[in-house]
Parts: structure tokens; C-alpha cells; sequence
């Protein structure tokens, strides 16, 4: 009995340290976003002889969304030349591959599909398959509900002039916001992550993370650290981690936004979160050793920023372990080491912990300059609750730490009814 | 049975409950009254496009009959609009000029006036010594006096020329050449090519390959792909000698006299181009850049810290370049064909 109360008192303190380090963390991101100086070297690199670019636009059953796109990327400033659209369709039961064939019969020199019908299934897949086609330097990559600006491929693209840079990440701007309480908790959410959380690791350079659409990344450093990882469940977070360990930078371009449309039903917002999840831990799984012991080249800031990333997927559930440990200490009536002192560091993590991250969304919307939105912060509470309970899940989910079945499609649900503003993907 | 101390216990979960709930009474209202759901104004329609402004006011001035024959005396929203020309020109003030001002023809702009309201130049502009324009678009060359001011953008669709002392916030950009005079402070600048006085500077030649010695790369060095190079050592190419390839450093490199690099460089460390190299490719440091005289740089150059060009080339007619850093020092001579974006402080410098 007194080994597993010993057990249960430094597994407690294990994961009070941990969560406390998360929260230290959310509260110097925040800190340094309000206070220290903003790095963004490339944003005003707007005259240059502009690399060869192939963007990709992985899709599977889009037909709802993926004219919007194209119709969008087709009106980038991009020199035409230099630019390579591929949309890239995988096994879609809808219309979608009617609709690529439809863009590509009017915009023959510029649209170029890549239709897939067997291989590996899944968005590494489709990818790897595309970049074995073609020869661009650059690839950017955006989800097939994405809606780009006008300037932004060449923003994309500006930071790959610094040789070093192997990835790139711009911001992703929930389009859909005013439609529900969780469109609304979304849109806080993205402001934090991005505003806050990204820019910071960019200002301190730390490990900015690609995130699969809306970024890319540069054909010389992705044949460096081995292509796409076709078995992986989450290739962003993969991708960024091995080009980190392999010396590439990946750099955040905050000014780079793109729109995106965020789930619409808790539903869809479970499964996304628990997909994101699984990836991520995978991730932790796969390179957690190499990135402690290959830290060579790297400082100390970095190595810990990564494995901060890596692990944040499995915050819930050492979370729940420590719930756990304290309930065992109190009901088997031992008071845990250090008394008074241990009641306020729970106390202190419940209260400070779990608001580090609040501090870090109201900051977001303070620098957005969006005033009236951080009224809606008390709800993110139900937001956090309900992403614990989808993190939970994942984190105990056999697909997180062990090689599963084979990798699917999963996407998440689209909702969008009406356009945007399509051609028509007919000729303009 | 005294009901006292269940009232008490009562009235204290409900004053605890009022309590918690008062961040959720702005909440609520947010939820079903919205007054801030829309999406973020993502992609600013600016960013990138630093004409954008004289484009907007363009577009506004030909709806508005500015660019006619006739000038009206008020805009649409009741804006006054003064006309200046050689019968009836502006003259010095103490207080500023609220109109928008459109300049009829080529009389010259008087000195000490300050335009609080945008103006508009028809034909060639000659400002005079220390005016001061909240935003100028010049329909043909402008010629800004020693000592002005532009508090937010000037455009000239012709050649625009800045004379010393003058400051320029925002943005300043031309549809042919900018040149700008001495101790000229700067934020972002754009044309077809920029120079710090109106001599021209010679470009280096690029020799062919065979007339290089081939830089011997550190023994120390990462291939990370097919002439792309990693190394933690300082660079020095020897004069007349030639890297054909790409090459990062977590230290500085020297590119002496008369070498050549067929790529790119990255140093964490600072970055010296001397006189008479080539860099075909883009120079990115943590540090400082310098160009030295005599130097060609092809691709862009970016700075975190601060670019020096002295009387040296980046980009070149056909290939478009930008300079970006968040301070950035022109030297007499300093050639760019593309763009100079300074961050915090660009200034020409004897």
C-alpha cells in the first residue's frame, strides 16, 4: 500500500509540474506577443524574381467548396508562368472530379488535376504522389475550403528566400464565425493559437508549426528529410518535426491570413479535435526520443518548445492522472507531501493554469483590435471542457500510440451551402 | 424551527451564484445580441501592394471630376477643393490647408505651407522647401524641395525625386525612378528603380564560371541537397573566387573582391558583399548586411537587423529585388530596381 501511495504522490507532482510548465508557458507566449518585439522579416518582401510554384489542393468529396477555391487561387497575383494549380482529387463519390475536369478544360495551361482512383489513400498520399510529378521549387498545399487573398501565394513564398527556411504557415481566419456558439469559440480559439501562440515561437525562435494548409513547404528540404510520411495521421505536424530536426526553419507569416470555414457542429468539431489528437501523438510517439537526443544543433529553448508541441495532445491525460493520484492520496486518508503547500499548487493550477490560456485568447482579440468578441470569453470554458473530453479520448485511443489499420480520409464535414462569388469556373 | 440560518445559507449560495454569473451577463448579450461576429478583416487589402492608397484616391479623384477640364469646388461629401496655378497660386500660411489641393500646371509649390488633406498634381510638381503633404499623387514627375515632409504616401506616375533633408513616412513610390537626395529618412519606397543621387552606378560583371577558382568548401559541411550547403563556420570566399551553390552558415560570410556565388547565402552572423562580387541569388542574415561599393546583389536581401548599400546594384532591370531590413542605410550611388522596406528606420547617409 505505501508503494502505490508513494507512486500516487510523484505521479501527482509529475503532472502538477507538467501542466504548470504548460501554463508558464501559454503566460510567456502571451507576454512576449504583448510586449516584445514582432519578428516578421519576410512580409515586406514584395519585388522578386518569384520561384517556380506548385500549389496542391488535396480534396475528397469537396464539390461543396472547391470551385471557391480554385475561383480564388485563379485571381492570386502570382506570375502565371511560375504558377502550377494542381487539385488534387481522391476517390470523391461526389462531383467533385467533374468539377477539377470542368477547371481544367478552361484553364488548361494553368489548372492541372491530379485524379486519384487507387495507392494509398489519405492526404500524405495524395501528396506525395503530386510532388513526384512535379518539379516546382515551392509547394504550397490548401485544404480544399480555403479561400486565399489576392496577394497571398507570393506572401507564402516571400519567406522561402531565406535558404534556411524549409516550411511556412500563414494564419487561418474562421470565415463562418457568427453563425453558433461553438463558430464564435472557434474563432476564439484560432485568434489565441495564432496570433498569440504561433507568432510568439516565430518572435522567439522557437518551432512555429506548419500546419498542412494555408503554408508549404520547399522541394529541397522535403526530399532532405525523406517526403511525405504517407503513414502518418497528422503530415503537418510530422512534416514540422522532421524539418526541425534536421536544421530547417519553419517560419509563421502572421500577415498572411487566409479564410477558412471552422466545423459548424460540436459533432464535427469532437472528430476534428480527436483526429488532430491521434496525429499529434503519433507524432510524440514517433520523434520524442530523436528530438531530446538529436539536440545537437539546436538550443535549449528550441528542444523544449518541441517537446512542449509534441505533448500537448496528451495534456488531458496526464490531467487525468494527477485527478486520479490526488483522489487515491485523499481517500486512502494520506494527505499528499508538503500539505498546505501541495492544496495551493492545485489550487494555484486550477485557478491561474486553466485562465493562462483565457489570457492568451483575450490578448489575441486585444491585438486583432476586435473588441467586442472577448465578451464571449466565459463560454470558452464549455469549449475547453469539450476539448478535453475529445482529447481524452484520443490520448487513450490505440490510433495514438500504436500503428493502427490503414490511413483514411478524414476530413472534416463542410457546411457551406451558397458561393462565394465562383466564375463558375468558366473563363473570365 | 428557527428558518434563520437556512435563509442566511440561501441568500449566500444565491449572492455567490450572482457572483460567478456577472462574466456571463456580458456574455450572454454578446451571444444574442451580436455586435462583433463577423469574420476578422483577414488579408489586408494593402498588404503587399504599397500603391495601394494612390490607387483608392485615383479611382476616387476621376469619379469625383478632379482629372477634368474643370475642377469643382467641392466634393461629393462636401470636401472643399482648391485649385492652384499660376493665376491664382497658393502662398505661405501660418495654418495649414484643409482643401484638397490640385495642382492646375507648373507653378511652382511656395515653401513653408503644409497640406493637411490630399493633393493632387496634374502636371510636374516643384514643391518648394520645407512643405509638408499629408498624401501627394503626381500625374507626371514630382520634384519634392529640400526639407519636405509626407506623412503618409506620395505617388508619382512619372519620376519622383526627393531633395535633402526630406522626410518620407509611409509610403513613397514611382512609376519610373526615385532619387533621393542626402540625409533623406524613409519607410517604404517602390519604383522601377531607386537611387541615392542621379549618377549611375557601373554593374560588375558576372565572369563565366571557367575564370573562377571553385571555392573549396568547410570539411565540416551538410549537403542538404543538390549544391545546397550547411555549415557552423565563418565563410570567406578569396577574391576571384566562385561557390556555385546555395550555402547556409550559422556564422558570417565575406564574399571578397571580385568573387562570385551562384545561389543564395544565409548567415546567422553578418553578411559583407565587397567590392566587385556577385551574388546571384538572395542574402538573408540575422545580422548586418553590407554591400560595399562596386557589388551586384541579384535577389533579395533581408535583414533583421540592418542593410548597408553603398554604391553597389541590387536586382537589375529584368529582375525585380527588394531590400528589407528594420534599419536600412543608402549610400550616394546605391542602385535598387524593386523595392526598400525599412522597418523602423531607412535613411540615405554621405
Amino acid at each position: 500500500m505505501s508503494t502505490a501511495i508513494a507512486l500516487a504522490n510523484i505521479g501527482m507532482w509529475v503532472c502538477v509540474t507538467v501542466l504548470a510548465i504548460y501554463a508558464v508557458r501559454h503566460y510567456f507566449f502571451t507576454l512576449n506577443r504583448l510586449f516584445g518585439r514582432h519578428r516578421q522579416p519576410f512580409v515586406d518582401v514584395v519585388r522578386a524574381d518569384w520561384p517556380s510554384l506548385v500549389v496542391f489542393v488535396p480534396a475528397h468529396n469537396e464539390s461543396q467548396v472547391i470551385r471557391d477555391s480554385l475561383d480564388a487561387l485563379l485571381t492570386c497575383d502570382y506570375p502565371e508562368e511560375q504558377l502550377t494549380i494542381v487539385p488534387i482529387d481522391d476517390r470523391s463519390k461526389d462531383d467533385t472530379r467533374e468539377i477539377l475536369l470542368e477547371y481544367a478544360a478552361n484553364y488548361p495551361d494553368r489548372i492541372k488535376p491530379l485524379l486519384r482512383d487507387d495507392g494509398i489513400p489519405g492526404k500524405a498520399a495524395a501528396l506525395a504522389e503530386a510532388m513526384e510529378r512535379y518539379t516546382g521549387e515551392i509547394f504550397l498545399v490548401f485544404d480544399a475550403d480555403y479561400i486565399p487573398g489576392v496577394r497571398l501565394l507570393k506572401q507564402l513564398v516571400a519567406p522561402f528566400f531565406d535558404p534556411e527556411v524549409g516550411a511556412v504557415m500563414g494564419r487561418v481566419v474562421p470565415l463562418n464565425v457568427g453563425l453558433s456558439l461553438l463558430t464564435r469559440l472557434l474563432d476564439l480559439e484560432r485568434a489565441g493559437g495564432y496570433q498569440v501562440d504561433q507568432q510568439a515561437r516565430m518572435n522567439l525562435r522557437l518551432v512555429p508549426q506548419y500546419g498542412g494548409t494555408v503554408g508549404g513547404v520547399r522541394r529541397v528540404a522535403l526530399e532532405h528529410v525523406g517526403g511525405w510520411k504517407i503513414d502518418s495521421l497528422a503530415e503537418d505536424t510530422d512534416l514540422t518535426v522532421r524539418l526541425a530536426l534536421a536544421g530547417w526553419d519553419v517560419v509563421y507569416q502572421n500577415r498572411s491570413e487566409c479564410y477558412e470555414e471552422v466545423p459548424e457542429t460540436w459533432e464535427a468539431r469532437i472528430r476534428q479535435i480527436q483526429r488532430w489528437a491521434k496525429g499529434h501523438n503519433q507524432a510524440l510517439r514517433r520523434y520524442l526520443s530523436a528530438w531530446v537526443l538529436n539536440r545537437s544543433h539546436m538550443p535549449f529553448a528550441k528542444v523544449l518548445d518541441g517537446v512542449l508541441l509534441l505533448g500537448v495532445f496528451a495534456v488531458p491525460l496526464v490531467l487525468v492522472v494527477g485527478w486520479a493520484c490526488t483522489m487515491l492520496l485523499f481517500f486512502a486518508g494520506y494527505p499528499p507531501a508538503w500539505g498546505v503547500f501541495t492544496v495551493l499548487a492545485i489550487s494555484t493550477f486550477n485557478t491561474v493554469g486553466n485562465f493562462a490560456a483565457f489570457f492568451q485568447v483575450a490578448a489575441a482579440s486585444r491585438i486583432d483590435g476586435s473588441r467586442e468578441r472577448i465578451r464571449m470569453l466565459p463560454f470558452l470554458f464549455l469549449g475547453f471542457l469539450v476539448s478535453t473530453f475529445a482529447v481524452g479520448r484520443a490520448a487513450v485511443s490505440r490510433a495514438s500510440w500504436i500503428r493502427g489499420g490503414p490511413v483514411v480520409w478524414q476530413k472534416t464535414e463542410r457546411f457551406r451551402t451558397t458561393r462565394t462569388g465562383s466564375t463558375g469556373g468558366g473563363k473570365s | 424551527m428557527d428558518a434563520t440560518p437556512l435563509i442566511t445559507f440561501s441568500l449566500l449560495v444565491l449572492a455567490l451564484i450572482a457572483w460567478m454569473a456577472i462574466p456571463l451577463v456580458p456574455a450572454f448579450m454578446e451571444l444574442l445580441k451580436p455586435r462583433d461576429a463577423s469574420p476578422l478583416e483577414a488579408v489586408g487589402n494593402d498588404a503587399g501592394s504599397l500603391t495601394y492608397f494612390a490607387e483608392s484616391f485615383t479611382e476616387r479623384m476621376t469619379r469625383e471630376g478632379l482629372l477634368g477640364t474643370m475642377v469643382p469646388p467641392r466634393l461629393s461629401d462636401g470636401t472643399p477643393v482648391r485649385a492652384h496655378n499660376m493665376a491664382q497660386p497658393l502662398v505661405r500660411q501660418r495654418q495649414a490647408y484643409e482643401d484638397i489641393v490640385v495642382f492646375m500646371d507648373n507653378e511652382p509649390v511656395p515653401d513653408d505651407i503644409t497640406l493637411s488633406a490630399e493633393a493632387l498634381a496634374r502636371l510636374t510638381l516643384r514643391g518648394g522647401r520645407n512643405v509638408t503633404y499629408r498624401a501627394l499623387l503626381g500625374q507626371r514627375d514630382v520634384v519634392l524641395g529640400d526639407a519636405s515632409t509626407v506623412l503618409r504616401w506620395i505617388h508619382a506616375r512619372g519620376r519622383l525625386e526627393v531633395g535633402d533633408g526630406s522626410r518620407l513616412f509611409g509610403r513613397a513610390t514611382a512609376e519610373r525612378d526615385i532619387i533621393l537626395g542626402d540625409r533623406v529618412s524613409f519607410d517604404r519606397l517602390e519604383a522601377t528603380v531607386i537611387r541615392v543621387s542621379k549618377t549611375e552606378t557601373p554593374e560588375p560583371a558576372a565572369l563565366n564560371t571557367a575564370e573562377y577558382e571553385i571555392f573549396e568548401l568547410p570539411a565540416d559541411v551538410i549537403e542538404l541537397g543538390p549544391r545546397y550547403w550547411r555549415t557552423e563556420e565563418d565563410l570567406r570566399l578569396p577574391a576571384g573566387s566562385a561557390l556555385l551553390g546555395t550555402i547556409i552558415t550559422t556564422g558570417s560570410v565575406v564574399v571578397n573582391d571580385g568573387a562570385r556565388v551562384s545561389g543564395s547565402v544565409k548567415a546567422h552572423g553578418e553578411i559583407v558583399v565587397r567590392a566587385g562580387a556577385v551574388v546571384q541569388g538572395a542574402l538573408t542574415a540575422w545580422g548586418r548586411i553590407t554591400i560595399e561599393s562596386g557589388a551586384r546583389v541579384s535577389g533579395p536581401v533581408i535583414s533583421e537587423s540592418l542593410v548597408e548599400v553603398q554604391a553597389a546594384i541590387v536586382g537589375s532591370a529584368t529582375r525585380r529585388s527588394t531590400v528589407t531590413a528594420p534599419q536600412i542605410r543608402l549610400l550616394p550611388g546605391a542602385t535598387i530596381y524593386g523595392a526598400v522596406m525599412a522597418g523602423e528606420d531607412g535613411r540615405t547617409a554621405t
